[in-house]
């Protein structure tokens, strides 16, 4: 897993690429709790070849926690090996799936 | 003569998932699954492999997993086999509380699933068949 971290309209945009699985989770348990300490996340899975449940469970973690703190996390234009273990898991209803990064900030509403 | 399974056999870390899924892909593809079969696939394998790691092995490093891939006209055969504590079927759920969501995977994305703990070894048998292939 590699991942680039950007700040866009008030949000920290963070894309994650390659194969997503449970040997990066800790980092990526502490790249997402870093970017929701500054507020608005939106995390670009369009390069993401591969997650798995654990890659999943941590997006799920970070959606709660920025309920709890009352900003907002969604994820966006996933890879299609992303979307399917999005669906497989039922998790696209539980997240915020945007189409693409650019409708994500948007939805931000500035 | 019939040719042998094809075998592996990885150490138990975390770091072993990207050799398996890449040796897991490749025997799937020459088997004639593609696109999102072979995505299934690797993510059966390091759903599977994940779990001996972590409950089997207890996160204990060094210890072997073990792989096999037979491949059979409109189908494939998957064991996966570990030496450690035996599935006592509580697993689904992590130490932490929270529900994993790798054995639902698993149960949805191959046709059979069984289950063996014969003399300490502890086998994943999955089948999963290919999409229009004969059996």
């Amino acid at each position: 897993m590699e991942y680039v971290t950007r700040r866009e309209a008030g949000a920290t945009v963070v894309g994650l690429s390659g194969d997503v699985d449970v040997g990066g989770a800790q980092q990526l348990r502490e790249v997402l709790a870093d970017a929701l300490a500054e507020g608005a996340v939106v995390v670009d899975l369009s390069d993401v070849r591969f997650i798995d449940s654990a890659g999943i469970g941590l997006l799920v973690t970070a959606h709660r926690r920025a309920d709890e703190q009352g900003t907002t996390f969604s994820v966006a234009a996933p890879s299609e090996g992303a979307q399917r273990v999005l669906s497989l898991t039922r998790t696209d209803r539980l997240l915020v799936v945007h189409p693409t990064v650019e409708a994500a900030v948007a939805a931000l509403g500035g | 003569m019939t040719d042998p399974v094809p075998h592996l056999v990885l150490p138990s870390t975390y770091d072993s998932l990207a050799e398996a899924r890449e040796w897991v892909a490749g025997h799937a593809r020459a088997a004639g699954f593609d696109g999102r079969d072979v995505l299934d696939l690797e993510l059966v394998v390091t759903e599977a492999v994940s779990n001996v790691v972590r409950h089997a092995y207890g996160g204990e490093p060094g210890r072997d997993v073990e792989l096999d891939a037979q491949t059979e006209p409109g189908f494939i055969v998957l064991r996966i086999t570990d030496h450690g504590e035996p599935f006592t079927g509580t697993r689904a759920v992590a130490p932490d509380g929270s529900r994993g969501y790798g054995l639902g995977l698993i149960e949805q994305l191959v046709d059979s699933m069984t289950r063996s703990a014969v003399e300490g070894s502890n086998t994943l048998e999955l089948v999963k068949h290919r999409p229009g292939g004969s059996s």
